[in-house]
This record gives C-alpha cells, sequence and structure tokens, in this order.
C-alpha cells in the first residue's frame, strides 16, 4: 500500500559567498585558523530555510493539492517527495515508486531519433530495457507521431516534441505520482488526450501530489489540501478548508 | 531505497550527519551492481551520437590512434634514437592504457558539475553519472586498443600465457579509475577552482610514468616507478601483454592503491552524496 509520512521535514539550502567554492580560499582559512585567527571577513555560508517543520500522512486514495504563493516551497517540497533533496532536518518514509511528471523532457538528444530518446528517457526514469521495449507501442499509439519517431527530434516541432515527451512520462507505471501544475500540451485534440489520460493515472494511482495555482483544477482532482507559506504549513486538511484560508484569488 | 518482499518499493530518508555505517555504505553503493544497465546503454548511446553521421563511426577512434602510431614509430626513431621493435609496442600499449585513465580523470572534474540540471530533477543515484562518463572512456579504449594487435603484426614480440593476465590488470585500473573520477567529481562539484589543479596534476604524472620512457633509461627512473601509483596500473596491464609475468611487487602496489582508493571512494560518497545536489 503506498504511503508518504513526512515528519518534521526540513530543506536549508547552502548559499555560498564568493569565496566558498574556491579550495585556495579553503586552504587559506585553515592556515589562518592554525595560527590563532578565524577569518571570517569573506563572510560566512548563508542559509536559505526552504521548508521548515513538514509533518503530514498520505494514504491510499489521497490526492494532495500543494497551494501557496510563488517561492512558498511548493516545488522543494515535490522534489523532497520524489527523492531529490534529502531532508536537512525530520524524515521521510514513502512506499511505493514515485512518478516524476515534472522535467519530463530532460535528457533528451536533438541528434538522436524519438525511438532512441524514448529508450533514454526510460533509462534515466530508472526503467530496464524490456521494461522500456514493453512500452515503446503504447508511447507510440499515444504520442501519433508516426514515422517522425525514425527521425531526430530536432526535426520536430515544439508541439511535437512535447507530444513525445508526454506520451513517455505518460506509460510510466507508479504508485505516486507527483505533479509541478497540470500538463497541458499540444493542440486541442491532444490536450483533451492528456487530460483524459492524467485523469486515468490519477484515477488508477495510489496517491497523487499536485502543485498548482488552478483552483478548478485542485477542485476535480484532489481531496486534500496543503498551504505552504514561507516554507511552514499554514494549513492541511480537506481541500476545500485549505482553499478557504487562501487570499482571494 | 529498498524492495520490500511485496515487490513494492520503500525509502525512508532520515536527516542527521550522514554517519558513515557499513550498512549505509552498501546501500548507496549498490548501484554499482543493480544500474549497471542504465549507465552502460547511456554510455553507448553517447559514443553513437558522438559518431553520427560520420564515415568511421567510433572507428575513427582507433584510426586516430593507429595515425599517432605512425608518427611516432617515423620520428621517434631520430628523436629518441630508440630501437623500434621494442619501443613503439611499449609506448602504444602504455599510452592506449594512459589516455583512459587521463581522460577519465579529466572528463570526471566536469561529470557532475555538467550533470547538475539532471541531479537537481532526477532521483538517479548520483554515482550513474560518473560510470557513464567511466564506461564511455572504457568503449574508446577499447577502440583504441584494436590498434595493438595490428602492431604486433608489424613488430612482433613473443606472446606467452601470461598474456591472459592482462583482463584482470585492466579491471584493476579500472576500479582505480572508478574510483579516482568518483572522489574527483565530487570534490569539483564542491570547490570550483580544483579542475585546473587536476590537468596539472595529470601532465604531471604523465611525465613521470613510465610511457615514453623506460626506467633503465632514465637517472632515478626505478625511484619514478617505485613510488608512482600510474606506474603500478601500468605494470599490470601492459606486461602481461608484452609477454611477461608482472613483479610481484606491482601486483601487490597496484592492489594496495586500488583497495585504498576504493575505501577513500567509499566513504566520501557515502557521507556526502546527498550534499551534492546542494552543490550542483
Amino acid at each position: 500500500m503506498p504511503l508518504i509520512e513526512a515528519n518534521n521535514v526540513g530543506i536549508e539550502f547552502p548559499v555560498a559567498p564568493p569565496n566558498a567554492r574556491s579550495f585556495r580560499h579553503l586552504a587559506i582559512k585553515a592556515a589562518s585558523r592554525v595560527g590563532g585567527r578565524v577569518s571570517r571577513s569573506e563572510g560566512a555560508f548563508r542559509f536559505v530555510q526552504a521548508l521548515e517543520g513538514i509533518s503530514f500522512t498520505l494514504k491510499q486514495g489521497d490526492r494532495l493539492g500543494l497551494v501557496g504563493h510563488n517561492g512558498a516551497g511548493k516545488t522543494t517540497l515535490i522534489r523532497v517527495l520524489a527523492g531529490i533533496y534529502e531532508p536537512t532536518t525530520g524524515s521521510l518514509h514513502t512506499v511505493g515508486r514515485n512518478v516524476p511528471m515534472f522535467d519530463i523532457g530532460l535528457g533528451m538528444d536533438e541528434e538522436a531519433s524519438g525511438y532512441e530518446n524514448i529508450r533514454t528517457r526510460g533509462l534515466i526514469l530508472g526503467l530496464s530495457p524490456e521494461e522500456i521495449e514493453e512500452r515503446v507501442p503504447e508511447i507510440v499509439e499515444f504520442a501519433e507521431l508516426g514515422e517522425y519517431l525514425e527521425l531526430p527530434i530536432r526535426t520536430y516541432s515544439s508541439g511535437m516534441l512535447l507530444r513525445l515527451v508526454f506520451s513517455i512520462a505518460a506509460s510510466m507505471h507508479g504508485d505516486i505520482i507527483l505533479m509541478d501544475e497540470w500538463i497541458a500540451v499540444g493542440d486541442a485534440n491532444f490536450r483533451k488526450k492528456t487530460h483524459d489520460r492524467l485523469q486515468e493515472i490519477t484515477g488508477k494511482s495510489g496517491i497523487v501530489v499536485l502543485a498548482s495555482h488552478d483552483h478548478g483544477l485542485l477542485r476535480d482532482t484532489c481531496n486534500l489540501g496543503l498551504y505552504l507559506e514561507g516554507g511552514r504549513v499554514r494549513a492541511f486538511g480537506a481541500l476545500d478548508d485549505v482553499l478557504k484560508e487562501l487570499p482571494a484569488a | 531505497m529498498t524492495t520490500l518482499t511485496d515487490g513494492q518499493v520503500e525509502s525512508r530518508m532520515v536527516a542527521n550527519r550522514r554517519r558513515v555505517t557499513w550498512e549505509r555504505c552498501m546501500t548507496d553503493l549498490a548501484p554499482f551492481v543493480t544500474r549497471h544497465v542504465t549507465w552502460r546503454a547511456l554510455a553507448a548511446g553517447d559514443i553513437r551520437s558522438k559518431y553520427r553521421r560520420t564515415m568511421l563511426g567510433p572507428w575513427w577512434i582507433t584510426a586516430t590512434n593507429a595515425f599517432t602510431a605512425l608518427i611516432m614509430g617515423l620520428v621517434a626513431g631520430r628523436f629518441l634514437g630508440a630501437d623500434m621493435k621494442t619501443y613503439l609496442p611499449n609506448f602504444m600499449i602504455s599510452m592506449t592504457i594512459w589516455n583512459f585513465i587521463s581522460s577519465s580523470l579529466s572528463e570526471s572534474c566536469f561529470t557532475m558539475i555538467n550533470a547538475g540540471g539532471m541531479i537537481k530533477a532526477v532521483n538517479m543515484p548520483i554515482l550513474i553519472h560518473v560510470m557513464r562518463m567511466v564506461h564511455r572512456n572504457l568503449i574508446i579504449f577499447l577502440h583504441n586498443s584494436a590498434i595493438i594487435p595490428i602492431i604486433w603484426l608489424v613488430y612482433p614480440w613473443h606472446i606467452g600465457i601470461q598474456s591472459l593476465l592482462a583482463p584482470l590488470g585492466l579491471l584493476i585500473v579500472y576500479v582505480a579509475v572508478v574510483s579516482g573520477s568518483m572522489v574527483v567529481s565530487m570534490i569539483c562539484v564542491r570547490y570550483r577552482d580544483v579542475p585546473p589543479v587536476m590537468s596539472s596534476v595529470l601532465q604531471l604524472l604523465f611525465f613521470v610514468s613510465p610511457i615514453i620512457w623506460v626506467p633503465e633509461n632514465i637517472k632515478g627512473g626505478e625511484l619514478f616507478v617505485a613510488l608512482n601509483p600510474v606506474a603500478y596500473l601500468l605494470a599490470v596491464t601492459r606486461d602481461p601483454i608484452m609477454g611477461s609475468s608482472p613483479h610481484l611487487m606491482s601486483w601487490i602496489g597496484a592492489l594496495l592503491f586500488v583497495a585504498i582508493a576504493t575505501a577513500a571512494m567509499g566513504y566520501i560518497y557515502t557521507r556526502y552524496r546527498s550534499r551534492v545536489v546542494y552543490w550542483a
């Protein structure tokens, strides 16, 4: 059964002052400490507290809508749930394979064909070559790119590329779907396909976390809400209650 | 990330100072075994991509190496007064192995830095980025070493049963290169002025290693060879190919160096790998 348990999760980003990335500076600092004087004139590391004290539990069937201003920490939290950032305080326990539905175009090679990029993307997402081959017919059918898949993707229009990228992302099977804003791509026809497919995916999966500013979408998709402000939880609970806390949209 | 008995994937991330325990180390290094398909396929794709639309494809690598051999053969004879029959094979084999070591270490400076975008966007064990680079260089090495049988046809040397030890030597070099690249790439993400240092170090290593010279001809050559880890790595790989069994000291030196390098890599990776995303 999929599960997400966040317990007092905090993320602190170190922001390096100009010389902190320099090995030479480190050596000089070390030497001056030996002499009895610690040089702090160049400035110490500063820290941005992106998240603080985030605690919540999500179970099978929960669909969480993440809301908050720009910079509140929604993207950071999504990436913590994806396992990209390890918490600097607290702990996170997840059960279930998570499917990231953000940055879905990463790692593509312009000179390689559509088919080759499907394989590359699959490898990056952690699939084995056999698993990728199993999914290829489904991806090909959904993308509706036909023979273009044999051509290098630099020949694609941006809309065609988005179709390919979305089709690959949509073929991933997992228990926990993480979305940083809804994906709406392509012409009107494909947008409907995308929408239907995403509804299907979020309907089938165990847990969905969706960060969005679109209240209508959130009401359609989510049952729970988390209102982040300045990296902290301002409200967590039933979606309608949480949306009421937001300043008038 | 562990797989539970019912096939579900479970992950527990607890913040602390990342104390290095044996268990943590083994979990963190597990992708070396479990994800090898990923980096091997990505590396093969990189090579295919680089040589797309070229006439010879990856065999250009072999061709350029052959050209180097030809030039050395024609020129070195006059400059160094060396006996080509023994010098050229020795030089070409040493050079091929050295190219693998130096290009891996030099590329490793920028591997994690360049992968920064992917590190911050995808949950992939970061060692995969380094392994992809090393594997790419390994493929290039294998193409380069296709020149060796050709040189053997021109300047044959005696090959005995000891030559079967060559893959073992290569394995030792491979492990050393992986450990070194991993450590260097992580240091370079954190301290951005290390890459030029690396480049100077590699230059120095090239000249103190028995590649263009042999110990007998250089004053103090024996000392350089005794103190230089690269010399041990070269010895265990080159000597079998040249038909002689590597000295016991070479084996001991090489294995000791690799053991230390791997232990250091294991420690540094386990301790700092979760920090890399904050440095990238």
